[in-house]
């Protein structure tokens, strides 16, 4: 019978190096988490944080900050917008150059504001074609009459007169922002003799 | 005593003793991979304490406007891979016909937004622009095929109570923290994928080949963590703070004040997939029967 | 890709390898109870395949965990699930069973072939004789005493085979029925359909294997012991199509919410695979082979329908073994494949065809599966299960059989009629 029991002391060797080898490699940690994993949720949390918050933001850019908090586009975050703002922080607060180009900005305004079928009737929307129409088939991008960081409804907005020569396009009288009444009947080619010393109103 | 019964038993004790000589060489071995966190002094961590805090993910389906910037700010805060299939957070578009065909479509993910025409935007839905050419406008439609009804539905892992995902897992590569996040822990994931099966909900993926990866490990299984790194610092995950019409709400239930406890408290709330007994952690708002 | 896909499921996660891995494992499950009906339940007939069925089923056992390994994303933290399984995953149940029954089946061939060994240890010389002499353990003399007891534990181990290897394959089967997420896969039947068509496999694997080992070596076939391999087939064949008919019907009939994707699946993307190469080239068909061959007819000595001569009875079913080889091939194809083209959206399908090289290509799973057969051939070298020498093992080489008149051995036990279960004639 002696081969049957070198044969159980073979495979009793087999079995104690199998858990030799387990034991060396096993941590047990915290039951409810499971074996070898006390570490992980510390890992996990201590990953970097990427996405920054928009109050950093107002460490240099204050006054626009400011004109931001109190318009309607205050749940958009900085990054919503500008992408990943990280590294520009970085470096900026170190002091060296640091920008921040604003790639396909005409396509971001539309990303949440054209007219898609599903969006709430009472988010506001555009249909692109019909908004160009309304303004006369003028404006080339959004932020000529909106002012991303206060886009109001109707825009606020400094008028720089380049790119604008159609003043009735928009204050005409059925326009959507008319000309108020005592300046009824006047034409285009008025409009510049009073409203053309520097940009603004 | 019989010789062969005296070998026996020396072959017995000899087995024994050996057996006892090595399993005390086990003490002469350092313990497992040590903390690396530790090492470096997380103390936020240090100060956090998983089970006094119950977490709670509510999304509202009837704000979301499919803008996918909740897709995109998660890819950025987490380095996930930008690669289509890799989604930890995606919008759905719903658009249901006249005659009652559900039509549903992710473009990406819905990362880049959906199209403006009304097309079901295959393969990246980039919205027309203002110096683009105008969109056509939308080709006149069969009076049955026209859409009725449309919504967005923003999805994510659900965190689930009883994760099919952890118990499946062979090696218990993923598993429940004490205060309910779903993990995996990526250094022992041997990428067999049961986990993505297991979930009802198509919230894992794994990691491909590319530059960049949430932890650095490739060919393992991935998913959304609720920015763990964030939550236990106190912030918000990442989708929540780049929603910009609040549609995703995250907070903690045992705050009385906290948005969540109140929306939970005054709205009827529903699950996705609830017959599997999974019992999802995100709760939504607004869901409509022809949603899985 | 038709309809919608979660953005997640673009890609089709378990690939043509985790097809195989079944199909494998299942050959062994099916493989190891074919040896143990003989040292078991003594069914005589089966004598000629006991020996070959035990190498088989090693052979396709030591390569079952090759595939698997393959498809992993990481394949080198494999071993972790040896050690640090977690218990809940019928997955991680695969090392312990594998592990489990490798050694088992490796001490039954050991036991079995014991007296082989010692003979070839005495007259081989070299290195061979060194690895009968290692293989033998250092005890070089067949005791009375040592084959009793070899006896007695073969008839142990082949008794506990049995139902480890209802686990071996049961586990596969419950891994996929356990997934709640996949209408196609959920369901209690699975590891019982799994184990019978791993059954019925397994058997038309050793029936092929036989008739073509026995065609390379020159020597006869023993047509009563093909016929009973034939009878068990078609009882277990029987049986699987019961449960897998049983399983689309109860989904039909109950029409879930999920029926429609399931009903999407199969009508536009499993016509070919589950309509016409597993239902009816793998099933349908050899069951009709099978009934007209191995069913007795009342008059003693004929078949029913009809008398064939044993050539043709072999051949005959031969061709059934294989098509049931491909059916089950196929069927493994089309739940793991098949489930996975079911978006869990149940909105969508999607569609896969596995690459021609790479790790997980259709090369890749032709070399996993020739691999078992150059493993067998080594072993059937070293220790043949054919003309077997050394002392205490007291049967001599199969003779030609008698010429017989009839397919069938005649007896009185109508049902009975040449199962095996009847004692040969002058034992």
């Amino acid at each position: 019978m002696s081969h049957l029991v070198r044969a159980g002391l073979l495979l009793v060797v087999v079995v104690m190096g199998f858990w030799y080898a387990k034991s060396l490699t096993s941590v047990v940690s915290v039951e409810f988490i499971g074996i070898t994993h006390a570490d992980n949720p510390r890992e996990w949390a201590g990953r970097a944080v990427n996405n920054q918050d928009s109050a950093i933001c107002t460490e240099c850019h204050n006054p626009l900050n400011t004109s931001w908090q109190g318009s309607a586009h205050v749940p958009v975050t900085c990054e919503d917008c500008h992408g990943t703002t990280k590294n520009h922080i970085v470096k900026a607060r170190a002091g060296q150059s640091a920008p921040l180009p604003l790639v396909d900005a005409h396509d971001l305004c539309l990303t949440c504001h054209a007219k898609v079928p599903g969006r709430p009737a009472s988010f506001p929307q555009v249909e692109p074609a019909q908004h160009i129409e309304l303004l006369g088939g003028a404006p080339a991008s959004c932020t000529l009459c909106h002012n991303p960081h206060n886009p109001g409804l109707p825009p606020e907005f400094t008028h720089s007169l380049e790119g604008r020569s159609a003043c009735l396009a928009c204050h005409g009288p059925d326009q959507w922002k008319p000309l108020p009444p005592d300046h009824a009947k006047r034409t285009q080619e008025t409009c510049l003799t009073c409203h053309r010393s520097k940009e603004g109103r | 005593m019989d010789a062969s019964r005296r070998r026996f038993i020396k072959l017995g004790a000899h087995a024994v003793f050996g057996g006892l000589f090595v399993y005390t060489l086990r003490g002469l071995v350092p313990p497992g991979s040590p903390s690396t966190a530790s090492a470096r002094g997380d103390t936020a961590y240090d100060q956090y304490r998983p089970t006094d805090h119950e977490w709670a993910f509510i999304v509202d389906s009837t704000k979301c406007i499919g803008c996918g910037r909740c897709a995109r700010a998660c890819k950025q805060e987490n380095n996930v891979p930008m690669e289509p299939s890799c989604n930890r957070t995606w919008v759905e578009r719903y658009r249901i016909t006249r005659e009652d065909v559900v039509l549903v479509d992710s473009p990406d993910g819905g990362i880049n937004g959906f199209p403006s025409d009304g097309s079901s935007g295959e393969g990246g839905g980039s919205n027309s622009s203002l110096t683009r050419n105008a969109p056509a406008k939308p080709q006149a439609r069969k009076r049955e095929e026209e859409v009725v009804k449309s919504f967005f539905v923003p999805k994510l892992c659900n965190q689930c109570e009883r994760p099919p995902c952890v118990q499946v897992c062979p090696v218990g590569a993923t598993y429940k923290t004490l205060d309910g996040v779903v993990l995996v822990n990526q250094k022992r994931c041997i990428g067999c994928r049961y986990c993505i099966q297991a979930c009802p909900y198509g919230a894992r993926y794994l990691v491909p080949d590319a530059e960049v990866t949430p932890t650095g490990q490739k060919h393992v299984a991935d998913k959304c963590t609720w920015c763990y790194h964030r939550i236990t610092r106190g912030l918000l995950p990442a989708c929540v703070e780049a929603c910009p019409v609040g549609a995703r709400t995250f907070g903690d239930l045992r705050d009385p004040d906290s948005a969540v406890r109140r929306i939970l408290d005054e709205h009827r709330i529903d699950v996705l997939k609830p017959d599997l007994g999974t019992r999802p952690r995100v709760k939504y708002i607004g869901l409509d029967e022809a949603v899985v | 890709m038709d309809g919608y896909l979660y953005p997640n499921e673009a890609e089709v996660q378990w690939s043509l390898l985790i097809v195989l891995y079944p199909f494998i494992t299942g050959l062994v499950a099916g493989a190891f109870v074919v040896s143990s009906l003989y040292h078991v339940f003594n069914i005589k007939a089966l004598k000629p395949v006991a020996g070959l069925s035990l190498l088989t089923a090693l052979s396709f056992l030591l390569v079952a965990p090759l595939p698997l390994q393959a498809h992993l994303g990481r394949p080198e933290r494999a071993f972790e699930i040896f050690l640090t399984p977690n218990w809940t995953s019928a997955m991680a149940g695969f090392g312990f069973i594998w592990a489990m029954y490798t050694m088992l089946v490796i001490a039954e061939v050991w036991l079995v072939f014991r007296p082989d060994i010692i003979h070839y240890a005495h007259t081989t010389t070299g290195l061979k004789r060194l690895a009968y002499r290692v293989a033998s353990l250092g005890v070089l003399e067949m005791t009375e005493q040592g084959r009793r007891a070899d006896e007695r534990l073969i008839k142990v181990l082949a008794t506990a085979g049995i139902p480890a290897a209802c686990v071996l394959h049961g586990y596969v089967g419950f891994l996929f029925g356990s997934i709640k997420a996949n209408p196609w896969w959920s369901t209690p039947l699975m590891p019982v359909i799994f184990l019978m068509s791993a059954i019925v496999s397994g058997i038309s694997l050793l029936i092929l294997t036989y008739v073509v080992v026995s065609v390379l070596r020159g020597k006869p076939i023993d047509h009563a012991c093909v016929q009973s391999l034939a009878r068990w087939m078609l009882g277990f064949l029987l049986v699987d199509l019961a449960l897998e008919g049983l399983e689309l019907l109860s989904m039909f009939y109950e029409g879930e919410d999920t029926w429609p994707a399931v009903q999407r699946l199969i009508s536009e993307r499993l016509m070919v695979s589950y309509v016409g190469i597993q239902a009816i080239l793998g099933s349908l068909v050899p069951l009709a082979i099978l009934l007209v061959l191995a069913i007795p007819g009342p008059v003693p000595g004929k078949g029913w329908l009809y008398t064939f001569r044993d050539v043709t009875a072999t051949r005959l079913t031969a061709l059934a073994a294989l098509l049931v080889m491909v059916g089950v091939f196929a069927m493994r194809w089309n739940v793991v494949i098949g489930g996975q083209l079911v978006s869990k959206s149940m909105r969508g399908i999607s569609s896969y065809t596995p690459p021609l090289g790479g790790r997980e290509g259709v090369l890749a799973a032709l070399v996993f599966f020739m691999l078992p057969f150059y493993i067998f051939a080594i072993v059937t070298r070293l220790i043949p299960p054919w003309d077997r020498p050394g002392p205490g093992h007291g049967e001599p080489p199969p003779q030609p059989p008698e010429p017989d008149p009839s397919p069938f051995p005649v007896t009185t036990h109508f049902g009975l009629q040449g199962s095996g279960w009847e004692q040969e004639a002058g034992e």
